[in-house]
């Protein structure tokens, strides 16, 4: 059987394989940020700046790395080079939010299990089918954190495994946007944290239940080359680099959950967690009715930033635009069923490379102020010791 | 009569005083020149023809085009445009530069100092004689590191 597998190159990282080359399974096929390992051993087949297509010639897996006991000292390394992100859909690298929390003395450590958005059910089927596996990751992280464990979970997770002093706390009916981590840490633990507020800063780290059983695989061995994916409200474990177009489904694609996802890419990537089928709705003027800023948890100003699109970063930023959480919570509410996310998205895009570049700006005046200061003062100092020189040459003739 | 002499006595006094204090505690802040600087984008390249972003603020204050920007290009323009509603447009076409960042090649760096030199905004680490590299989140793309590098092992990268 003749398939392919095809990998977008990960941010701050490079490929370190070439074209032609044969790729055994669980290789390294790109490092830097973050290791990328190939699912399948094949042949890389193409090869771009941005893209790897691999032809798969035997689709047997197979462990890459050797076990680790729960309390190894390499458990950190380990994470690192398995390559494992977020896989609730953040995407960062997990081994630089370990070491974060590792360096604040971070010790509670909450493993989110509450999926709030329609559609995505991949964490549950996780909790029914490999329980053993999620509770190996997470006995690793409270580990390497040495720090007491909560599990926060919804009833379609109720399933997801406790042992020992671990706290589970029920959350019931999740609704959107209940697991966002900033509100998980406030509810749990009645915190006040808000826009910018980092988790490590308030004694808390957020690792999500996929990412807790990608922690288990790594520590049997394996990187992370495949994942849970709800398809359309089935689950199935799919290898990483798998082609959408192989899925067999019809239409426009949306990876994600029915609120907040986004047009899929070509394959299945490391924070895919559901694929939906778009259902495209004809879109009316908006007719100013304020449904969306009703709806938004962040209490943006929602039909403004939509209505500022068109406007400068400035204008959006004085928005706080910045400041959307991408919940999705306001398209469906919109009686014009206008695609409210798309255009806050965009939003959030400008007004953030504006708070860059005058963030950019005021650094580069400072770095030009110091450097204007040391030059006037060295052109004095060489005024000052020529004179010197001048007086003692002129003084002993 | 006594009473008119202090009086004047102390207003002197008290003159006298303020313009020790306003030497004493001079500020050249210009508030116009200050909001004109802080729409430039700093990159200190010296592309309008004055020597630094600062030099430029006081020439538009002074009543100097506004369209001699090309990093700021055309929203540096607008926002210029409504600090300084008298002020002329050259008429030239502005083309805003694809934002790039200086690449030090560093097999043939000699470690001269030059482009440390050169660089208004200290983005290039290094020493005399120990190769230099240019640290690119601080590079603002002013080129002017360039031509005073004897070796030519600088380009422009676009990041």
């Amino acid at each position: 059987m003749m398939n392919h597998l095809i990998y977008p190159r990960p941010a701050l990282s490079q490929w370190i394989v070439r074209e032609g080359e044969p790729i055994t399974c669980g290789q390294i096929i790109a490092n830097g940020r973050e290791h990328l390992h190939s699912a399948f051993a094949g042949a890389v087949e193409r090869l771009t700046a941005g893209q790897l297509e691999l032809r798969v010639d035997h689709e047997a897996q197979k462990p890459s790395m050797a076990p680790l006991e729960v309390e190894d000292p390499q458990t950190l390394q380990r994470i690192e080079a398995a390559g494992i992100v977020g896989l609730g859909g953040g995407g960062f690298p997990t081994y630089l939010k370990l070491l974060d929390a590792l360096r604040q003395g971070v010790k509670r450590l909450v493993i989110n299990a509450v999926e709030c958005e329609p559609g995505i059910s991949c964490d549950a089927a996780l909790c029914e089918q490999q329980p053993e596996t999620i509770t190996l990751g997470i006995r690793a992280l409270s580990a390497l954190l040495g720090a007491e464990v909560h599990i926060a979970h919804s009833t379609a997770t109720s399933l997801c495994p406790a042992e020992g002093n671990w706290q589970k706390h029920d959350v019931g009916t999740a609704k959107t946007p209940v697991g966002y981590e900033r509100y998980l840490i406030n509810t749990l633990f009645q915190t006040n944290l808000i826009h910018g507020d980092r988790p490590t800063h308030h004694n808390v780290v957020v690792i999500n239940l996929g990412t807790a059983h990608a922690v288990g695989r790594a520590m049997q061995g394996w990187p992370l080359i495949g994942r849970m994916v709800s398809i359309e409200g089935q689950n199935r474990w799919l290898p990483i680099g798998k082609p959408f177009s192989e899925l067999g489904l019809q239409g426009d694609l949306i990876e994600g959950g029915r609120l907040s996802g986004s047009a899929a890419g070509v394959a299945v990537g490391k924070t895919t967690n559901a694929i939906h089928v778009a259902q495209h709705r004809t879109s009316t003027p908006c007719i100013n009715c304020a449904a969306c800023n009703e709806a938004c948890p962040e209490g943006l100003p929602v039909a403004q930033i939509v209505r500022t699109i068109k406007a400068s970063g400035m204008d959006l930023e004085r928005l706080h635009a910045d400041r959307c959480i991408e919940c999705g919570l306001c398209t469906p509410v919109c009686p014009s069923h206008i695609d409210v996310l798309a255009a806050t998205r965009n939003a959030r895009v400008l007004a953030r490379a504006y708070i860059a570049s005058e963030r950019n700006k005021t650094e580069a005046l400072r770095r030009f102020t110091a450097h204007e200061e040391r030059r006037t003062q060295r052109l004095a100092d060489k005024a000052a010791r020529r004179q010197a020189r001048l007086r003692r040459v002129r003084g002993r003739t | 009569m006594i009473g008119a002499f202090t009086l004047v006595a102390l207003v002197l006094g008290v003159c006298g005083m303020l313009a020790i204090a306003s030497r004493r505690f001079r500020t050249d802040e210009d508030p116009l020149i200050a909001a004109i600087d802080a729409q430039l984008p700093q990159t200190q390249c010296a592309q309008c023809g004055y020597p630094g972003c600062r030099p430029y603020a006081e020439a538009l204050a002074a009543g100097a085009a506004i369209d001699l920007c090309p990093p700021g290009g055309e929203p540096t323009v607008t926002r210029l445009a409504e600090l300084l509603p008298d002020n002329p447009r050259s008429g030239e076409v502005l083309e805003q530069p694809e934002a790039s960042v200086a690449f030090i090649d560093e097999e043939r760096c000699i470690g001269c100092y030059l482009c440390i030199d050169a660089c208004p905004v200290d983005a290039i680490v290094g020493a005399p004689k120990y190769m230099h590299t240019v640290v690119a989140n601080d590079c603002t793309g002013c080129e002017l590191c360039v031509p005073p590098c004897p070796m030519d092992c600088i380009d422009m990268h676009t990041p």
